[in-house]
């Protein structure tokens, strides 16, 4: 059962050679089985969630299978209830059925007869968690229109606002030229207007679908462009970035503004986290992406490092550790990571700061 | 600073008319025809022969971007649209109706000054790539 998880059983049979049997069988196909020797047993344990599959043997010495079934219901909803019966107990089979038992198998137990009604069900398990992750994936991507769709016209609105904003303070500016205090409230709004149209140009960015342009581009020539537009923010302070492996080829089929923007944002958290000298490692690597040769960079800067939870979050949208910040810049990352076939991961680092490792395949595929 | 340009000017609020008239006046340029919407800036055109143009997209009736393309077929005179709009559908629409700069709101006096300065300088007719600079 290759990709699967491997399916979760519980056999509860009062004869000691049948459960080491069907221990024996279903372990053949890498089913995890569990077994109870009574409904007692059964009962007692606290993993019942994690059960696909129940075999339980229609007469059982405490407490007989018919009442059974109903706790099953509850405990495991989702499990599937093989009743084992002898061929003079047809009707408990008949009984079983109608209290739910997804199927019912005669004593004596035929390994090949229930390894095919297991195989049966791990299939109809298999379909049905196929089935829900599609939806889910639809329903996120749906959302995500959505969000996108209320984004573009809130930001469409929100733009005419921000111009009156900004037009009506540099009228005003002028009127209150001698009141330093008016002057300075001026400046807060000034710079609470900007704030706001960041958050929405993030906001855009992040709900947009990612239309890539994807041109034969140099990766080193990417992140240099990036870290000289953060000439602004490195501004009197003391930083350095440092290349290594920048000797292997670096050409890859990116979009050029969409990865500079990830190096941007992943270059202006080190620079917001880090205290001068600012030091950032760059390496560049060879590597493969699901057996396609891929490039593999590595950025790391010495900073106070981030927390399990922070490393966990990272790529989460609204999740920030700035002051400032939207809390968008590396899920957009990962978006336009993610939609070029890539992987943008937490690196381990050495030391403390952070590490971004980016793997980037060098083909369209 | 450039040399003094006539201006004309459209935008459906009556707002924004003011601070361009204003900002633009302070810029040292002579604002010579304003406009509400679309058909009044084409015909305005038609009297004043203006240097340069300022309009913005969403505007009742005729909109921005087919009165640009109206005013240019005329006289090509630099155009600068200034819009909530921020699509590459209408940046695309606005290269056909030979915009020379797009310019997404909000923007400030800074930004004006820089695009018409540069236009101005610029040898007529201008061709060139719509900018959006924030």
């Amino acid at each position: 059962m290759p990709d699967y998880p491997a399916l979760h059983v519980l056999a509860i049979d009062d004869d000691e050679d049948t459960r080491a049997n069907l221990k024996d069988i279903l372990e053949l196909d890498q089913y995890h089985v569990d077994t109870a020797a009574s409904a007692a047993e059964a009962l007692d344990r606290r993993n019942w969630a994690d059960y696909a599959a129940i075999i339980v043997d229609w007469r059982l010495p405490d407490v007989s299978a018919a009442e059974l079934l109903p706790r099953f219901k509850d405990l495991a909803p989702e499990a599937a209830v093989i009743v084992v019966t002898g061929y003079a107990d047809l009707q408990g089979a008949i009984v079983a059925l109608r209290q739910g038992a997804a199927d019912y198998i005669l004593k004596p137990i035929k390994p090949e007869e229930l390894r095919a009604r297991l195989a049966h069900i791990a299939a109809r398990k298999r379909a049905d968690a196929d089935l829900r992750e599609a939806q889910q994936r639809a329903v996120q991507a749906e959302r995500l229109a959505a969000i996108g769709q209320t984004v573009t016209s809130m930001a469409h609105e929100s733009r005419n606002a921000l111009q009156r904003i900004q037009a009506a303070l540099e009228m005003l500016a002028p009127e209150v030229q001698d009141r330093p205090t008016a002057l300075e409230y001026v400046a807060d709004i000034q710079q609470a207007e900007e704030g706001l149209l960041r958050l929405y140009e993030q906001l855009r960015r992040y709900a947009a679908p990612a239309i890539l342009n994807r041109e034969k581009s140099h990766l080193g020539d990417i992140l240099q462009e990036a870290w000289f537009q953060l000439l602004g923010m490195r501004k009197g302070r003391e930083c350095r970035l440092q290349e290594m492996g920048a000797e292997i080829d670096l050409e890859a089929q990116v979009d050029w503004f969409a990865i500079g923007q990830v190096f941007r944002n992943i270059l202006e958290n080190s620079l917001a986290a880090c205290p001068d000298p600012v030091e950032i490692d760059v390496s560049w690597a060879e590597t493969s992406l699901n057996g396609r040769p891929a490039v593999r960079v590595a950025i790391q800067d010495n900073g106070p490092g981030m927390t399990a939870e922070q490393k966990q979050r990272i790529f989460e949208p609204f999740f920030t550790t700035k002051r400032h910040g939207t809390g968008l810049g590396m899920a957009i990352a990962k978006n336009i990571v993610d939609s070029h076939g890539g992987q943008i991961m937490v690196g381990p680092g050495r030391g403390r700061g952070t590490e971004i490792v980016i793997v980037l395949p060098r083909e369209v595929p | 600073m450039s040399h003094p340009l006539r201006v004309a000017v459209a935008d459906d609020e009556l707002f924004m008319r003011n601070y361009l008239q204003k900002t633009l006046s302070l810029m040292g340029h002579e604002v010579v025809a304003v406009a509400p919407n679309g058909e009044e800036l084409v015909e305005q055109c038609r009297a004043t022969n203006p240097d340069l143009v300022i309009l913005d997209v969403e505007m009742p009736g005729t909109d921005g971007l087919s009165a640009a393309a109206e005013i240019y077929r005329e006289r090509p005179i630099p155009i600068i649209v200034i819009t909530a709009y921020h699509s590459s559908h209408y940046l695309q629409r606005a290269r056909q109706s030979h915009v020379a700069a797009y310019l997404v709101k909000p923007i400030k006096r800074a930004d004006l000054e820089t695009v018409v300065k540069r236009l101005a300088c610029r040898s007529r007719p201008a061709e060139a790539e719509p900018v959006s600079l924030r």
